[in-house]
């Protein structure tokens, strides 16, 4: 049986720091634009799982989803405070990327009545930003921890799945002592 | 919870503009949502990318066949599961050097890599309740 023998202290010291760093990058106004398809999340997750590995003898699946969902939550938090912050400087990232979409659109030919509806839609959108009450913008930031949460899960357990490491039967452990 | 996430993403483009406003909110965190990069439904984009809708319906199929052929047995996925990554992390690798990729493409590749995302996780949990299953017996 595999069993996990690695003590929550070990979890926690790995998973915490590399969740911080994450959570850093993917809150930062411009650096998080570089979060595209969750790669901070996902590289957090199997990051943090990476390291865990290094320090211990064993590693399983439940290692890496463990150490995962606590990265996801570390980073979870932590982006969503520095939404925050940002929001109270008036910053409203949101609003920002809105906007640089509508640049772009701008520039790409599209179907026009697809054209039209996508406008419609990011002007909403618009609207929605910059009439965000506190309700929304905790309610973003409870989808953000989850979301972030079952993302690292994921790069946890893609990098245990690489890093596995099987428990040594005892007798084996007893040769190799004496 | 898949099939729900299928619902969530095609659904509220049938309905209400609110709804549908409420359904891209949701996956705004996990996905970069360009209308250039998303499947159309009812003249709208989809609320996420081609490669995401991949990701989600290739773990939605993968549960439907792991359900209906190995019940009850646990999955094991191996190490070569991770091939099955190799055409997304490949299509990833090449962005920075402006080659890009058809919408079938993407979702094939997105498809491919979703397939197995879903078995880790089963045999991960199943993994998860044997270990409290077995401390609970060395309780009593």
């Amino acid at each position: 049986m595999n069993e996990t023998r690695l003590a929550k202290d070990a979890y926690v010291k790995t998973a915490v720091p590399v969740g911080i760093v994450a959570g850093l990058l993917s809150g930062l106004p411009f650096i998080n634009m570089l979060n595209c398809c969750c790669f901070y999340y996902l590289g957090g997750g199997f990051l943090a799982v990476f390291l865990l590995s290094r320090r211990s003898d064993i590693m399983t699946l439940v290692d890496g989803l463990l150490c995962g969902v606590i990265t996801g939550f570390a980073t979870g938090v932590v982006a969503s405070l520095l939404n925050g912050i940002s929001l109270m400087l008036g910053f409203n990232q949101g609003l920002y990327a809105v906007k640089t979409m509508m640049k772009l659109y701008e520039k790409i030919e599209l179907p026009p009545e697809a054209a039209v509806k996508i406008n419609e839609q990011l002007a909403e959108q618009m609207e929605n930003l910059q009439n965000m009450t506190v309700a929304d913008v905790l309610k973003n930031s409870l989808i953000a921890i989850v979301s972030a949460i079952v993302v690292c899960a994921i790069g946890g357990l893609i990098a245990a799945l690489i890093f596995k490491k099987e428990a040594k039967p005892q007798a084996e452990n007893e040769q190799s002592g004496s | 919870m898949y099939l729900a996430t299928i619902g969530l993403i095609f659904l509220p483009c049938l309905l209400t503009d609110s709804l549908y406003q409420q359904a891209r909110s949701l996956f705004q965190f996990v996905c970069h949502q360009f209308p250039e990069r998303s499947f159309y439904l009812n003249n709208r984009p989809l609320p996420v990318c081609h490669r995401c809708l991949g990701v989600y319906l290739g773990g939605c199929v993968a549960l439907l066949v792991y359900g209906l052929t190995r019940r009850g047995q646990a999955p094991q996925v191996g190490k070569t599961a991770l091939l099955f990554c190799l055409p997304l992390v490949a299509q990833v690798a090449l962005k920075p050097f402006f080659i890009d990729f058809s919408p079938a493409l993407r979702f094939y590749s997105g498809y491919l890599a979703g397939m197995f995302i879903p078995l880790l996780l089963i045999e991960a949990l199943l993994e998860l309740t044997n270990q409290r299953g077995h401390k609970k017996e060395d309780h009593t």
